[in-house]
């Protein structure tokens, strides 16, 4: 995450100029900055709160977690969640990672190959698929889940993480292409062009020349897929059924009972289970919000 | 030089995605094996903390008697709802029996083929005709009573009546004094708790009107459809109710658990509840101050059963067999009473293994005809239509009853 | 750079167009199908959509109208989520925008605003149940600082409230979004254009309303859209707090397709909802499509 600190060069100044540079922010400057840090408190509270409450004791947290004067934090949450009797997160952490990986890498692989075959190649029905192509970013995943549910169970492959993986690809598609399409039509073609005069194969080219220069994009395609599917809830409630296939979204929305509401392990499960996106999107930050404001159309 | 710098780059990149691809993938097969050789079979209920820790002890015993190991796992109603039908329309039985109180469900999924057929597995003699009914289509029974919930009445503490000299009543001439008396006390913020949640509190009081005003005969003709909400004789029920609503007489609808702290401390006068409020704080360590009155001269009341259903395409046919075989018998459903709250279904079960405030709910239940919870018997979309209309015909007791009764008449025809 | 022979971009695309074609193309078509459908596989024309619009669940305008509190049916209340959520997340985006854009630790606290956006929505449902909890949540806990208290309730519980206090909270988790957008639509206004309207005395008013808000324009058109997405396929976050209740007061399009399909197993009715969810989308969207084909 990078600080954009303004440049004061105060190391070139002479004691008494630093000053007089600082008395001459305004008051404006000030109350400015203090209304902009406000909001971002009370933006934060919240995230704050369930912190607090992870680590505190339920009679704690019921009578305020922003009172201390009693305070005596307990990874009790922690532990409760990690164990949990119908909704252990030590194996849907792990089920979600082990879902989401393939869903982000592999429709990376394909999508890229299709891309390029849209910024490089004219064809017949080239434009026509292509706008399909962009229709199809925006179908809502109820529009597809009934007969994906009916496709998955033929294919053996209901309450499978193949058939959730091959699901979250082909829906990956559509935009990554999009995205992808246009990032290749920003690389100038003669060096492609210079390597197939060489005599290199359109998939020597694609692999050695093209990809290597699309880094950047692909790293925003990963972050944003993987973000997506780790965070996806509806697929999975629908294709994945046996408790110890649970992945971690579904997990967490099961230990909210019937009655009060255990908040040390609530609170402690959504953080564990929202830190991983959190990290992948610190990490790879700058990709993530160039992907999405490039008109990538995944919300 | 750039070119070779880039080669390399791409070359890691696609090594450490496949090496992640290809371990995400091995992994998943691996685990995705069937696991060890000793079955083990799944049980889905509704049943958390308290009760999944009762039903597991009568699981214990199944264990120790065949050697089968039982593996539970707790639902909340809507995730149960849908995770059973989605299992067994995709073919795959995860669980090999479930646990379910609503009659018109099983019904609905037997009638399409996805329930097992278990009435060899259970001697139905023992078992009330009234409870095989609902879930029997033709000779075929497709579920085994399990535990029986009884709605007996109004809880109230006895020695809150006492100090105010109150008696329960037994005429229905009594019971509004009743309301008027107690909505004099100081403290007492309304007469009757009224209680929220899903709707089944509000629910349940409002079919003890209907079966204490209209007799058990109403409920089964409304389940039927014999007689139609929009009778007459279903009107006066809720105009009576609007009545009582009207004049305050009913508190303002709040979480159903704290309502009972709150009967306790003396802010409501009575509330009507299930039996098993004998095993919920406050009322679980004070059972010798707590009782209840039936609904003056009701000849009714409703029981809502636990039902045990088996998927047809369970892979473990036979062992899930003995586990229903098991949960109809009177061992298991000792069991289950010995720890209070609830009544077996199974007549064997002897007398001396309730504890005195459920024994006082079993002996009151033997004296009516039980009929089935009206909105589980039904089933949805009528369900949570009429919880949706009494939440608010008690927060709005003037509404127009025509339209809602008209409302549930369409929503039980779309049942 | 031209084509030489078809063989090559068919191999590129062959994996896409089979994905694309077994699980979005073939679905979307089998869908709508279904929605014609009724319970024994037979045809019955628009049938199911008449049911579902007969529903009080999807389609009950009367208790609006009346000034009674929700229900109001899930198309209603998907509507009033557009109403109200649409224009205070474009509000609050362009908002904090603008503020932070010259703020030290700007970028940090934008980040912060964003994690709204990053995590689960079903997390992101239990942060708003916290935060309306009678108790525990910080709301109340306000509330009662400021003497309010008769006013406390746990918000999500009772079926008046539970809307609103849903958009609100996703108000909370949708700004950032239309804060990024809105912060890159910001940096790509040319500075010249501010510095000539300063040499010329326009107002800061005037410049903002001059220049700032019609060089946003696509940045609005990608928020608008999107959000206008986002507010019909919400599901997550209303299934984690009360399942659509309480008595339907928080039901919307997206659970009810779901319900219908998976747990009255009523498929046509579940696929007229998905389809008309669909078409909603595909209106909403259409100017963005439309942009997007243009290049």
């Amino acid at each position: 995450m990078k600080l954009k600190l303004p440049e004061l060069k105060l190391s070139k100044l002479k004691p008494l100029e630093i000053v007089a540079r600082l008395r001459k922010v305004k008051k404006t400057t000030i109350l400015f900055h203090l209304l902009a840090w406000g909001v971002s408190l009370i933006w934060i509270l919240p995230f704050l709160g369930v912190f607090m409450a992870s680590i505190r004791p339920l009679p704690e947290i019921l009578n305020g977690w922003w009172n201390f004067d009693v305070f005596n934090p307990t990874l009790r949450g922690f532990v409760g969640a990690w164990n949990h009797p119908t909704a252990p997160l030590n194996r849907a952490l792990f089920n979600s990672l082990l879902v989401t990986i393939p869903s982000t890498f592999i429709p990376i692989f394909v999508a890229a190959l299709g891309a390029y075959s849209f910024a490089r190649f004219k064809f017949p029905t080239r434009d026509v698929l292509f706008f399909v192509l962009v229709l199809l970013q925006t179908i809502p995943q109820q529009m597809v889940i009934i007969p994906i549910f009916r496709i998955m169970i033929s294919l053996g492959l209901w309450n499978n993480y193949i058939g959730l993986i091959l699901v979250h690809t082909a829906f990956a598609l559509p935009w990554q292409i999009f995205f992808l399409r246009n990032f290749f039509s920003t690389l100038p073609v003669e060096i492609e062009e210079a390597a197939r005069i060489d005599g290199a194969s359109y998939l020597k080219i694609f692999y050695k020349i093209v990809l290597p220069l699309t880094l950047p994009a692909l790293a925003s395609l990963t972050a944003l897929q993987f973000v997506w599917v780790w965070n996806d809830f509806f697929f999975a409630i629908v294709l994945i059924s046996s408790p110890e296939l649970k992945l971690a979204t579904q997990a967490v929305a099961a230990m909210p009972g019937r009655l009060a509401i255990d908040w040390t392990v609530v609170s402690a499960a959504s953080i564990m289970v929202m830190i991983v996106p959190i990290v992948i999107y610190v990490v790879l930050q700058r990709y993530y919000v160039r992907g999405l404001v490039a008109g990538a159309v995944k919300g | 030089m750039k070119k070779s710098k880039a080669l390399s780059r791409t070359v890691w990149l696609a090594i450490i995605a496949i090496v992640i691809i290809l371990v995400a993938a091995l992994s998943a097969w691996y685990l995705m094996q069937p696991t060890d050789e000793e079955t083990e079979l799944t049980v889905f209920s509704l049943w958390s903390d308290q009760e999944e820790a009762n039903f597991k002890e009568a699981l214990a015993r199944f264990t120790e008697n065949t050697g089968i190991e039982v593996n539970h796992v707790a639902y909340s109603t809507t995730e149960l709802l849908v995770t059973v039908p989605t299992q067994l329309e995709a073919g795959e039985a995860i669980a090999d029996v479930i646990i379910a109180p609503w009659p018109s469900w099983i019904l609905d999924l037997a009638e399409d083929g996805l329930l097992a057929d278990v009435s060899d597995y259970m001697d139905t003699t023992k078992l009330p005709e009234t409870y095989l009914d609902v879930v029997s289509s033709g000779d075929a029974i497709y579920a085994a009573p399990f535990k029986v919930s009884g709605k007996p009445g109004f809880w109230y503490r006895e020695s809150f009546f006492a100090d105010n000299g109150l008696t329960a009543p037994t005429t229905y001439e009594e019971f509004k004094t009743l309301l008027a008396d107690l909505s004099e006390i100081e403290g007492v913020e309304a007469a009757i708790a009224s209680g929220n949640g899903t709707g089944w509190p509000l629910s349940d009081t409002t079919e003890a009107f209907i079966i204490g005003l209209g007799g058990y005969q109403l409920q089964e003709n409304l389940i039927s459809g014999a007689t139609a909400f929009t009778s007459s004789e279903t009107k006066a029920v809720f105009e009576e109710l609007a009545d009582l609503l009207q004049a305050d007489y009913f508190s303002v609808p709040d979480d159903w658990q704290t309502q009972l702290q709150r009967l306790y401390d003396g802010t409501y006068g009575i509330y009507f509840q299930g039996g098993f409020v004998t095993t919920i704080s406050p009322f679980s360590e004070n059972l010798d101050d707590i009782g209840f009155f039936p609904f003056p001269e009701t000849d009714g009341a409703t029981g809502s059963v636990d039902y045990a259903v088996m998927p047809a395409a369970t892979k473990n046919m036979e062992e899930a067999q003995q586990l229903i075989e098991f949960l109809a018998g009177a061992e298991a459903q000792e069991i289950m009473v010995q720890q209070g709250g609830f009544l077996a279904a199974n007549s064997d079960v002897p007398e001396s293994a309730y504890n005195p405030a459920d024994l006082q709910v079993v002996q009151f239940m033997q004296t009516v005809t039980i009929v089935p919870d009206l909105d589980d018997a039904i089933g949805n979309p009528f369900q949570q239509a009429f919880w949706d209309q009494l939440k608010a015909f008690w927060v709005n007791p003037t509404l127009n009853l025509d339209t809602m009764l008209q409302t549930l008449q369409d929503e039980w025809a779309a049942s | 750079m031209n084509l030489r022979q078809t063989k090559i971009p068919l191999f590129f695309l062959a994996p896409t167009i089979l994905l694309l074609t077994l699980f979005v193309i073939f679905p979307v078509v089998n869908t709508v199908y279904i929605s014609f459908l009724g319970e024994d596989d037979e045809f019955v024309g628009l049938e199911n959509y008449e049911d579902v619009f007969g529903r009080r669940n999807f389609w009950n305008p009367q208790n609006l109208v009346e000034g009674n509190p929700p229900p109001y049916g899930a198309l209603i209340h998907n509507g009033i989520w557009i109403v109200l959520h649409l224009p205070l997340s474009l509000f609050f985006g362009l908002l904090l925008a603008i503020l932070l854009r010259d703020v030290k630790g700007g970028a940090v606290i934008k980040s912060a605003v964003f994690l709204g956006m990053v995590i689960p929505m079903t997390v992101g449902g239990i942060l708003l149940r916290f935060v309306y909890d009678d108790r525990a949540g910080i709301l109340n806990g306000l509330l009662r600082i400021v003497g309010l208290g008769d006013l406390t309730r746990t918000w999500t519980a009772y079926p008046q409230t539970i809307l609103l206090a849903l958009i609100l909270g996703t108000v909370w988790i949708w700004t950032g979004f239309s804060m990024i957008v809105y912060s890159a639509g910001l940096e790509g206004i040319p500075k010249e254009l501010f510095e000539a309207a300063k040499i010329d005395g326009a107002s800061r008013w005037r410049t903002f309303r001059r220049i700032t808000v019609p060089m946003l324009k696509p940045a609005t058109i990608i928020v608008v859209t999107m959000t206008l997405l986002w507010e019909l396929k919400i599901f997550d976050i209303v299934w984690v707090i009360q399942q659509g209740g309480p008595g339907g007061a928080s039901m919307v399009m997206a659970l009810m397709m779901f319900l219908e399909a998976f747990l009255n197993r009523s498929f046509g009715t579940a696929a007229a909802i998905a389809t008309m969810l669909t078409v909603l989308t595909f209106g909403f969207a259409a100017y963005m499509v439309y942009r997007m084909v243009k290049e």
